[in-house]
């Protein structure tokens, strides 16, 4: 009777190590990526420069012209990025204004205005590709009218130009 | 059976970290920067040298001339009352310098223009003064100079420069 308890017991036991052994022995292996982005940075190169102005007489810069303001921006090779802008209406000196409108732009993924790709600034935005080594130029233009009352002086203001990824 | 469900975990776990793992990339940065925006307003009778006249490098022996429609010509401009008379006088130089070096030029020749082009411009006298009028509208003036170095054969290297000048007038309407 003992040693059928015993037997029992020892078969029990035995059911209770198999059952507590694992069923199985096996591994696998999934990836863990890190994508880690290019940070956007914008450079101002240039300034948009009208040079002499006179009352009276408005003044185009063209997105070509020595005098076009620059852009450089730097980021992940081949990305979509979205560009928009702040622009001014007028150059101030002082109490008076100088209206500034036409806005006019080219993006390039050459640091040129030749061959890019005319579009208007505005602060709606309007895409564009960095090069193969996350490389792209913005190139500006506009026109000033001053009065023929214009009061004579240097007149300035500043645009802005935000760009992000747009996840293409 | 606890076995069997903690493995079903673990399967789980495995199932959603693979998931995680494979996710689309996310690229959410975005940078500003700001460039200014700048004009000189000059005032009405005033006359400014915008360009010199750049004869660039110059081989000794071989004269070189620039023309007054070149990019590379003197341009001065001005703004005048409206529709004015200007009478313009050039000085201009026999010789460039280089310390104690000299460079000929001469042959100038010049034009003047009411809209800043030379397409539309008219010879002006470069040895004695002229009168011009300026435009109707706007009142505006340019002149456009070229000329021409003769460098010697033996003409020692450098760089050498000159002032051209130019008076406006007014001559009335």
């Amino acid at each position: 009777m003992l040693r059928i308890r015993l037997s029992s017991v020892a078969l029990a036991a035995a059911l209770v190590a198999a059952a507590a052994a694992p069923v199985y022995a096996q591994s696998g292996t999934v990836a863990a990526t890190a994508d880690v982005v290019t940070p956007l940075t914008v450079t101002s190169i240039s300034a948009l420069a009208f040079g002499n102005v006179y009352p009276g007489v408005a003044k185009t810069v063209a997105p070509a012209d020595a005098g076009a303001g620059k852009f450089g921006v730097a980021g992940f090779a081949g990305a979509e990025v979205a560009l928009s802008f702040t622009l001014p209406t007028t150059l101030a000196s002082g109490a008076n204004t100088l209206p500034i409108a036409s806005w006019t732009g080219v993006h390039n993924t050459a640091n040129s205005a030749s061959g890019g790709v005319s579009f208007t600034p505005s602060t709606t935005a309007t895409n564009a590709n960095l090069n193969g080594t996350g490389g792209l130029w913005v190139f500006l233009g506009a026109q000033v009218t001053p009065t023929a009352a214009q009061v004579a002086g240097t007149y300035n203001s500043t645009v802005t130009m935000t760009v992000a990824y747009t996840g293409n | 059976m606890r076995t069997s469900v903690v493995h079903a975990w673990l399967l789980a776990a495995l199932a959603v970290g693979s998931q995680a793992a494979f996710a689309p990339r996310v690229l959410a940065q975005a940078s500003s920067g700001g460039l200014s925006a700048g004009a000189q307003v000059v005032a009405s009778g005033t006359l400014v040298g915008e360009a010199p006249l750049t004869f660039g490098i110059v081989v000794p022996g071989v004269a070189k001339t620039v023309p007054p429609t070149s990019a590379l010509a003197a341009r001065f401009a001005g703004v005048f009352p409206p529709n004015s008379r200007l009478r313009f006088t050039l000085t201009l130089p026999a010789q460039l310098a280089s310390g104690g070096n000299t460079l000929p030029v001469g042959a100038w020749s010049a034009l003047y223009s009411d809209d800043g082009s030379t397409a539309s411009a008219t010879a002006l006298s470069t040895t004695k003064s002229t009168i011009v009028r300026v435009h109707a509208v706007t009142g505006a003036a340019y002149v456009f100079i070229g000329g021409t170095v003769t460098p010697a054969a033996a003409q020692p290297s450098g760089i050498y420069a000159g002032v051209i000048t130019l008076t406006g007038t007014f001559a009335g309407f």
